[in-house]
């Protein structure tokens, strides 16, 4: 904690009242269910509050989109044909108690799409990395039947490609460094992508954005001597 | 990212309510992870203030109490006092009290949210004379 010692004040200056209690520069937390479980000695009030995020997270998710666009709840409330408070008690409810038709108007009230996913209940990590995988894969497919379209949206698209394939390969190097280490200190496995386009393409910094914009080609190289 | 910096008012506090206030406890927690959502959906500060059960206090600050599922009025008032710092996406969680301390905690809210500000003044203040000094300096 900084602590911040009275200091006198000159004639004639505004009195600004004095800071009593200043900012923790430690204990930071990204989310409220990660610092409850820090903050509270008692595992029964954090399994509390937990179980209530995750029994919410879909009306939460509906309710920060709405207050994000800044639409009234009375605007929503017309969209899903209902009274205001109802609609209060919908936002202020539980997950289970919205049916799927008042998710559908509500997102469609915000201008989103729902997707529902349905997943085996045993899956594993590897596979839900395999499914996203997987839908990459259709989406870079599609972009790539557009790009016959036109040769601007080529060039785009391409451009696109490149930045993916930087912004991909950087993304599984992050998750890898935070892998432990081999008992002789050595990593047990090396992605050097940033040395690679360095090495190949003389790139100081290379950067998604300019990779995109200023050489998509030497990607491709890439991958295909990999 | 919005990121919570609990003060070591609020985990006090917290013990001392959990056992007799769960719920409300558990309320005023749910209540603050949405106040979260919505600033990480990039929800205005001064915009939270529509929310039910957000209230506002000088300064900037804050007030989230316990308004949520269950037990409806007969919930005891509790109130989670904050402070957004906007531009370091940081909410400063100052502390937790209910009706009987709520003048005192609205003081310590306050003067909380004044020291900060201050601060800030201050570092500006700072830059902007560092930043006149340079040129003549150079001269």
């Amino acid at each position: 904690m900084i602590q911040r010692n009275r200091t006198p004040r000159n004639k004639g200056e505004t009195a600004m009242a004095e800071p009593k209690v200043e900012a923790k520069t430690e204990n930071k937390f990204s989310s409220v269910t990660e610092m409850i479980g820090a903050i509270s000695s008692d595992d029964h009030v954090a399994d509390s509050v937990r179980k209530r995020i995750a029994q919410r997270q879909v009306v939460k998710a509906l309710f920060a989109m709405r207050a994000a666009k800044g639409i009234p709840q009375s605007s929503v409330a017309d969209a899903l044909g209902c009274t205001q408070s109802r609609f209060s008690k919908i936002e202020n409810g539980l997950d289970g108690d919205l049916s799927i038709s008042e998710l559908e108007a509500y997102a469609r009230a915000l201008d989103q799409d729902v997707c529902l996913v349905f997943r085996d209940r045993n899956s594993t990590a590897v596979d839900r990395v395999k499914m996203h995988a997987f839908q990459i894969k259709k989406e870079l497919e599609r972009m790539a039947e557009v790009a016959h379209k036109d040769e601007s949206i080529a060039e785009a698209v391409a451009g696109f490609f490149g930045e993916a394939f930087f912004n991909l390969v950087k993304l599984v190097q992050r998750a890898s460094n935070k892998l432990p280490k081999r008992s002789n200190d050595e990593p047990y496995i090396h992605i050097g992508v940033a040395e690679l386009l360095c090495d190949e393409h003389h790139l100081d910094a290379p950067k998604p954005r300019e990779l995109s914009r200023r050489v998509p080609k030497p990607v491709a190289s890439v991958h295909a001597n990999a | 990212m919005w990121n919570l910096n609990p003060l070591s008012d609020v985990p006090k506090r917290l013990d001392r309510f959990k056992k007799k206030w769960a719920h409300e406890m558990t309320n005023v927690f749910d209540n603050l992870d949405t106040v979260v959502e919505a600033l990480n959906a990039g929800t205005k500060a001064e915009q939270l203030k529509q929310l039910g059960f957000v209230h506002s206090e000088p300064f900037g600050v804050l007030a989230i109490d316990q308004r949520g599922p269950g037990k409806g009025s007969k919930l005891k008032q509790f109130r989670l006092y904050v402070f957004p710092e906007e531009d370091a996406e940081q909410l400063h969680l100052i502390t937790l009290g209910d009706k009987d301390s709520q003048q005192d905690d609205i003081k310590q809210a306050k003067s909380f949210a004044q020291g900060l500000l201050q601060k800030k003044i201050t570092d500006a203040r700072r830059r902007i004379k560092d930043d006149s000094a340079q040129p003549n300096a150079a001269k």
